[in-house]
């Protein structure tokens, strides 16, 4: 009875230890065939343009983009051309009047198309440019605060280095918010997770040679 | 030690005396368990922040002259609304158009700060609890909006406050008017008035929507 028992006991034994190891091979084929490198995550599938997404805090689908040479309108002329991306912008959370978080949470950066992971990891690495100027397309008029579930088209403007190269394709990025209170007075409000949670690919025409032609 | 194991176990030994320490431990986690709650209760039972340094808000009824501790608002009943606000410039500039994807609340107002020489401000809240502030900069302080306009004791200043809001944000909305740039500031009184939209006056009030509104210098 009792030799019967240490035999059960030695044959499990043996189970796990064939289990181990079954697992560590996964383990080491995985690694080997590259399966736990890191990948390039939300940008390597950007959205398009007109493609609608928000951060709970306000929404934006954006329309086209141009560069161009002229300073928006009551801006001294800093050296510089200009990036616009027109987008249709809508505050959501309409729980603070106070200024919109638009100016804060967007950014762009240039798009260079990587052939491979090593490249697409290294371009990851490039900063974020972050937003000069937010305004309205109508008027012209600083957005500061936009009313809560009204749709408004804005010009996201951004500081290019005055004669750079025309590139076809920018990255606009947005920056995610959390839920939660804050600690004093326990209200509540749309924190910033600090990374970008979306991105957008837009197309970008280069008006600065013809200037009359602009959108 | 030797002495213990020698002792006769049948003799009686020292006496007995019954051991209460288990129930002093007892004793005292209750007390402490009882304090902690009455602690706890205490703390609780306490108003909120927001209800310890907010404002007092005050019902008013529109048409009537309401007073407040540092202002006087007559809120006119014959608000309406506007497509488009054309700012007249007329000796500075020209005409400028104000569109929105929503409309314009023109709501006219008469106020009157009644200590200091302090900014104007309103507030629109809607049913679900959109607030809604009208942009000093649209139409700006050149019009005749009441937003950030600073009101010197004893003098009333006649003009409206403009609300750009999608039209469905309308029925049940409340407005509230105060003597500083932003609610969050150290505010004494808030004067609150029912706006009295029910669903068939936001109806009737979407139906007769003014092309356009002319707002003068």
């Amino acid at each position: 009875m009792t030799e019967h028992v240490e035999v059960d006991q030695h044959v499990r034994r043996r189970r796990w230890q064939i289990g181990f190891l079954v697992v560590a091979a996964v383990i080491a084929l995985v690694a080997l065939l590259g399966g736990f490198r890191k990948t390039p995550a939300a940008e390597s599938r950007p959205l398009s343009v007109g493609t609608l997404a928000d951060n709970s805090s306000f929404s934006l689908r954006p329309i086209r983009a141009w560069v161009t040479a002229t300073p928006p309108a009551d801006t001294a002329d800093n050296g510089a051309d200009w990036l616009v991306i027109e987008a249709e912008f809508t505050e959501i959370d309409g729980s603070a009047h106070a200024y919109s978080n638009v100016e804060r949470d967007m950014a762009v950066k240039r798009f260079v198309a990587p052939t491979n992971r090593d490249e697409a990891l290294a371009y990851q690495e490039q900063l974020w440019t972050e937003t000069n100027q937010v305004r309205r397309a109508d008027d012209g008029r600083r957005l500061m605060s936009s009313p809560a579930l009204l749709p408004v088209t804005i010009h996201l403007l951004y500081n290019v280095r005055r004669g750079s190269p025309a590139f076809e394709n920018v990255l606009l990025g947005m920056q995610g918010r959390r839920h939660a209170r804050t600690y004093i007075t326990g209200e509540a409000s749309r924190l910033p997770t600090g990374t970008i949670a979306t991105v957008w690919q837009l197309p970008v025409s280069d008006l600065r040679g013809q200037e009359a032609t602009r959108p | 030690m030797t002495n213990n194991i020698d002792r006769d176990p049948s003799m009686p030994g020292p006496v007995a005396r019954p051991d209460r320490r288990w129930l002093r431990i007892t004793l005292r986690t209750v007390q402490f368990l009882l304090a902690t709650m009455v602690i706890v209760l205490l703390a609780r039972s306490q108003l909120d922040y927001n209800q310890r340094t907010g404002p007092l808000f005050q019902q008013s009824t529109l048409g009537e002259v309401a007073e407040g501790h540092d202002l006087r608002v007559k809120v006119s009943r014959d608000y309406f609304l506007a497509r488009t606000l054309i700012v007249d410039q007329a000796p500075v500039a020209g005409q400028e158009s104000l569109s929105t994807s929503g409309v314009w609340l023109v709501v006219p107002t008469e106020i009157e700060a009644l200590r200091v020489r302090e900014p104007f401000g309103a507030l629109l809240r809607s049913r679900d609890g959109h607030l809604y502030a009208p942009d000093t900069n649209r139409p700006g302080r050149t019009s005749t909006s009441l937003a950030g306009r600073f009101g010197a004791p004893g003098l009333i200043e006649r003009g409206a406050f403009f609300f750009e809001l999608p039209p469905d944000q309308l029925a049940n909305s409340r407005l509230f008017v105060y003597t500083q740039f932003d609610l969050g500031a150290a505010i004494t009184s808030v004067l609150e008035f029912d706006l009295e939209i029910d669903d068939e006056r936001a109806r009737s009030l979407t139906s007769n929507i003014l092309p356009a509104h002319v707002v003068t210098r």
